[in-house]
């Protein structure tokens, strides 16, 4: 690997918040995030041709910091799923009467990714950049290679699965839509 | 109490909206002119985006601290060259990769004391050290040997002049340059970081915005810098405007401040 220091340095400058976000959120324990980000960082030095020639590295490298953590999570996904499913448990009982919205239930969100994640973790990918980064669609089509019926299609059945999560974390847990 | 959990809709269209990972996109410089002035539309207006950008910078916080640059590129760190020059009291380094280590370590709000005169733009300076890097203060003493990143913070301006005035009223430029591809919304260290000399004496360093062509705004801030009051800022041009930050060099037996 031949890459120039100062060529780390100003990825490290750029990108460095993003992927330590991405990891510390998935992985939750900061010295796993820690090696998660060294990981990522060697994975785009390792790519630097193909990272040059992406329009938005930042989704580029988000992108694979994602698949990094998510593949972590998979490794070892029983302690994780259990540790997970205790807490959601937790915070249940002091749920008010208004409805919660899982894009703003981290805990929820998060249980909801790893328990995709153990079954398909490409769809579980591409919730994190829609739910958690907040990625435009017409992007995220491009970075997953679908079409935007298809990404709609696959959101759904992240959704679906998620309430499939949750029901089984938080068992009288009901459910509303969104209005659209 | 049984939980209801609103589960989000998958809209079939979306709206032009601007979204967080755009902004991240921004801070990261990316982004065409178009896309960028949109962002920045955004960032003046919008709360929410305003929020995530202060999220985003605070997320690059504690990424720094967490994570500094030597854990992914030991090596690199420790082997960046420094020389000095002869024309100033300062030695200048060529970082790269140091002064970056540095500025990214630096909390967020970093020398809000230092002098601003318009808008969004900033000068401000962090103090390496051996475990890395702390901001530094406008004002603040510093000893003989220690280094210095500026970082620089641009507006709407076209280009700056950056000129060090020391204690006997030399000046000299450090950096100048177009600000067209400059990132607006966050401090970037200027590719040189200094060592301050062993003279002591009050020290500062002006940033000098303008539109003007380079040569105009050079020969301007120099002019004035050179004619600059202790304690005052230029008296520059209309049309330029000025950022500085100030060091006091005391003598060899007065103990620098412990880094924070």
């Amino acid at each position: 690997m031949d890459v120039q220091p100062d060529v780390v340095a100003e990825l490290y400058r750029a990108y460095a918040g993003r992927v330590y976000a991405r990891c510390a959120f998935l992985l939750r324990d900061p010295e796993e995030a820690r090696d998660a980000m060294q990981e990522v960082f060697i994975k785009v030095q390792r790519n630097l041709d193909g990272f040059r020639k992406e329009a938005s590295p930042l989704t580029w490298i988000t992108h694979i910091a994602t698949n990094h953590c998510l593949n972590v999570l998979r490794a070892k996904r029983a302690p994780w799923h259990e540790r997970h499913r205790q807490e959601v448990a937790v915070q249940s009982q002091s749920a008010g009467e208004a409805p919660i919205d899982l894009r703003e239930q981290q805990q929820l969100l998060r249980l909801c990714l790893a328990y995709v994640a153990t079954k398909d973790a490409s769809l579980s990918a591409i919730a994190v950049h829609h739910f958690v980064d907040d990625m435009p669609q017409a992007q995220l089509c491009a970075l997953v290679g679908v079409s935007a019926p298809t990404l709609r299609k696959r959101l759904r059945a992240f959704v679906a699965m998620s309430r499939e999560a949750l029901t089984a974390a938080i068992p009288d847990i009901t459910f509303t839509e969104e209005a659209a | 109490m049984t939980p209801t959990l609103r589960l989000p809709d998958i809209a079939e269209t979306e709206t032009t909206r601007v979204h967080r990972h755009e902004v991240a996109c921004h801070l990261a410089g990316e982004g065409d002119a178009t896309q960028r002035a949109r962002i920045d539309a955004a960032l003046q207006q919008d709360a929410r985006v305003q929020a995530w950008r202060d999220e985003l910078v605070a997320e690059d916080r504690a990424a720094q601290i967490a994570v500094p640059l030597q854990r992914i590129m030991p090596q690199a760190v420790d082997t960046t060259p420094w020389w000095q020059t002869g024309i100033t009291k300062w030695a200048v380094a060529m970082t790269g990769v140091a002064g970056l280590a540095a500025v990214l370590m630096m909390p967020r709000g970093i020398n809000d004391s230092s002098t601003r005169t318009k808008g969004g733009a900033q000068l401000a300076f962090v103090v390496q050290h051996e475990g890395g890097a702390r901001p530094g203060v406008d004002g603040e003493s510093l000893h003989a040997g220690a280094r210095i990143q500026l970082l620089l913070r641009a507006n709407e301006e076209q280009r700056v002049v950056v000129v060090g005035i020391d204690g006997q009223g030399g000046v000299d430029v450090y950096f100048e340059a177009e600000l067209s591809q400059w990132p607006r919304n966050a401090l970037q260290p200027l590719p040189n970081s200094l060592v301050l000399d062993d003279a002591v004496g009050d020290e500062r360093v002006v940033a000098v915005f303008g539109d003007q062509p380079a040569e105009v705004l050079r020969a301007a801030a120099m002019k004035a810098a050179a004619a600059a009051q202790p304690g005052a800022l230029l008296d520059l041009p209309p049309g330029m405007h000025q950022q500085q930050v100030r060091f006091h060099k005391p003598g060899a037996d007065v103990a620098e401040p412990a880094p924070s």
